[in-house]
């Protein structure tokens, strides 16, 4: 295993060299996107839907009114919901869509029978940009939000 | 994937991705690179710990590196990007190391070539995915001619399902797109379509895995006949053929299918209102973009700003299935919707309250055993301000009833967020309050189930030293009456330390950053075998420059 971070070590120093010398800025769309995903998570896990569906978009894939029932469902069903996941890829169509890859792990209380549950898998979410802000417009593979 | 495919991608990427960068890097060239390197302990104990618990025992690392180079020669504007993810933890990823992002882009404003990870977004229904490949597209502004965009690759979860292994196997699906988009005038546009996906039957991960061949035509359009008003539209047909399973004898299903779906929407003055038809027949495939087959909705909104304080939003939602009669019933779906926002509730200047209603109908029909449900939505939401105070407060009734017993229960769900900021010379402190909870009453089997959650929590920034932090504290439990079900508890307390120090910026790592996240759960149920608990802590750097 200390093989493995020397080597992530050293890929990291080699790029730092490479590039100390050229100018410097941030990615601040992916960033942008990183705190849309974790404001819905938010959202979900304190159940404030009304805060959840004001990041979704009006034109989301499936019908947003769906995914307000689903939603809902989740809430009536489950409860003390933790989500943690890593981001594979953030792809931009240059244009007003970005497709963002996550692996999540999702941990619940099953209202109806008491019980604690592990769920983890792979969600593509797409998210429409209007005027600076990421709106969720479809949830693809296993769905992170309204899965009951 | 065989080996001439490999060899194209290996090619492919060599010229783009790395010949072309590095030959242009000193023109105009920016470099940048985001890398989160985290090491976590995590420790979980008590009888139940293995089988409940999401976190991987003992030390575990996690490091998450981005490049991204663009730059510009001449008119020739290059964007390329590199990630990987490197990790120990299963949780975060099957593979110790894997690349998660690589893609180029070149464009002179006329001709722009894509290669890698390609997202091109035709419309809904044609292609909304990502693929593993290049794209290219024509579009030419000043001689106004059409868009033209093509689009080759491969619908893959990951990169290293190229070049195997089992835990990344998946079946091979390849991905064929063009499209021809054009502004008739500056109030028309209209696009024509053409997807392909095919799947590769060699490549089934078990026997029963369908395989799939599909096209589709699609045609799209919008248009904004005065301002305020656009009315936009999609037609797609779809060809598929399927091939339920690598089983001898098994027939291919062949299916033949239509999705349209026309919007309008009305934007002026104090209104906004949208109308939406959509119908998408039950042998619909829309295997590169997105539609739910067996649908057919109707759909209207009105927002209405009545007064400045006052807004009125009417909704209604209308859908069914069937569409081609072969279930034995129908399923209609009616939900009206009626919500007023008040500003300034009770003339105080800070406050506003928003009401909501919502009915959700569904009517079964037809010969088989149908269900039909009648469901009440009551949501009340209050914001408002006291002094240094902000509080939301939020209250919901829900009545949901479906026939021949299967469902008689109501809901009740209540919380309450106070928050405030204080400055007290150098520093910040920010405490809050969260109390919520729910109750749930079956009306058919007399039992209730009520679900708590209270928390406390301190925010502290610090800005002179670029250092911001919070601790949360608090507790959820989940109370049950019926017999034989268990009661639960977490108990929780959450700490994060975000630190920003100054050497980084003298290294030219603006927004580099040193944090600690630490945590532990306590659960407890009734059945005490049930019972374990979660510490954890994770140290990391994240550096961007």
């Amino acid at each position: 295993m200390f093989k493995k971070i020397h080597l992530i070590i050293l890929i990291f120093a080699f790029l730092f060299l490479l590039t100390n010398s050229l100018s410097a800025n941030s990615n601040v769309s992916d960033k942008l996107i990183k705190k849309t995903i974790d404001d819905l998570i938010d959202a979900y896990i304190s159940r404030s839907l009304e805060k959840f569906m004001s990041s979704v978009d009006e034109s989301y894939t499936g019908d947003k009114a769906l995914l307000d029932d689903a939603i809902r469902k989740d809430f009536s069903l489950i409860t003390d919901i933790s989500i943690s996941y890593t981001i594979n890829s953030i792809i931009p169509d240059f244009k007003e869509m970005v497709l963002v890859s996550l692996k999540f792990t999702r941990t619940y209380t099953d209202i109806t029978t008491g019980t604690r549950n592990i769920d983890e898998g792979s969600c593509t979410m797409i998210f429409k940009i209007i005027n600076n802000k990421p709106f969720l417009y479809s949830m693809r593979d296993k769905p992170l939000f309204g899965f009951k | 994937m065989n080996i001439i495919k490999r060899s194209l991608f290996v090619c492919l990427f060599l010229i783009f991705f790395v010949l072309y960068p590095f030959f242009s890097m000193g023109k105009q060239t920016e470099v940048h690179f985001n890398n989160e390197f985290s090491y976590t302990y995590n420790d979980v104990s008590g009888p139940a710990g293995d089988d409940s618990s999401s976190l991987t025992r003992g030390m575990r690392y996690l490091n998450i590196f981005g490049l991204n180079i663009l730059g510009k020669d001449k008119e020739l504007e290059y964007n390329f990007n590199f990630g990987f993810k490197a990790t120990d933890d299963r949780r975060n990823d099957i593979k110790t190391i894997s690349p998660t992002t690589i893609y180029g882009r070149m464009t002179n404003k006329i001709h722009t070539i894509t290669a890698g990870d390609t997202f091109e977004s035709f419309s809904q229904y044609s292609l909304s995915t990502a693929v593993k490949g290049v794209s290219y597209k024509y579009f030419n502004e000043q001689k106004r001619l059409p868009e033209f965009t093509f689009v080759y690759g491969y619908v893959l979860p990951r990169w290293d399902t190229i070049w195997g292994g089992v835990e990344t196997k998946a079946i091979e699906r390849n991905a064929i797109g063009a499209r021809i988009k054009h502004n008739i005038t500056s109030d028309l546009s209209a696009g024509i379509s053409f997807t392909q996906a095919k799947d590769r039957p060699g490549t089934r991960i078990t026997d029963t895995d369908p395989i799939y061949t599909s096209n589709n035509y699609t045609i799209d359009a919008e248009y904004r006949p005065i301002p305020g008003l656009t009315i936009k539209g999609e037609m797609s047909k779809s060809r598929s053929s399927v091939s339920p399973s690598s089983t001898a004898g098994i027939n291919e299903d062949r299916k033949h299918g239509t999705a349209t779906k026309i919007e309008a929407v009305g934007d002026g003055g104090p209104s906004r209102v949208s109308i939406e038809y959509e119908k998408v027949s039950t042998e619909f495939d829309a295997l590169l973009g997105s539609a739910t087959p067996d649908r057919e909705k109707i759909k209207g909104k009105w927002r209405y700003n009545m007064t400045k304080r006052l807004i009125l939003n009417l909704g209604f939602l209308w859908f069914r299935d069937n569409l081609d009669g072969q279930k034995a019933y129908r399923t209609d779906s009616y939900t009206p919707e009626l919500g007023i926002t008040i500003k300034n509730f009770l003339s105080r200047s800070t406050a506003t309250a928003d009401i909501t209603y919502k009915f959700n109908r569904k009517y079964g029909s037809g010969s088989g055993s149908s269900t039909s449900t009648a469901d009440h939505i009551l949501a009340l939401n209050y914001k408002d301000s006291f002094g240094p105070v902000d509080s939301d407060a939020n209250f919901g009734y829900t009545i949901y009833s479906t026939e021949h017993n299967q469902r008689s229960s109501k809901e009740y769900t209540y919380n309450l967020l106070l928050n405030s900021r204080h400055n007290i010379g150098d520093y910040v402190l920010k405490p809050l309050v969260y109390l919520g909870g729910m109750t749930i009453r079956d009306d058919l089997i007399l039992e209730t189930d009520k679900t708590y959650e209270y928390s406390f929590g301190m925010g502290l920034e610090v800005p002179k030293l670029k250092l911001t932090s919070d601790v949360k504290i608090g507790q959820n439990r989940l109370e049950k009456t019926q017999p034989g079900t268990d009661n639960t508890e977490r108990a929780f307390a959450n700490l994060n330390i975000y630190y920003k120090p100054s050497l980084f910026n003298k290294l030219k790592l603006q927004d580099g950053m040193l944090f600690l996240r630490a945590f532990v759960n306590n659960y407890r149920f009734s059945t005490q075998s049930r019972n374990f608990r979660e510490n954890s802590i994770t140290l990391g750097c994240n550096i961007q420059y």
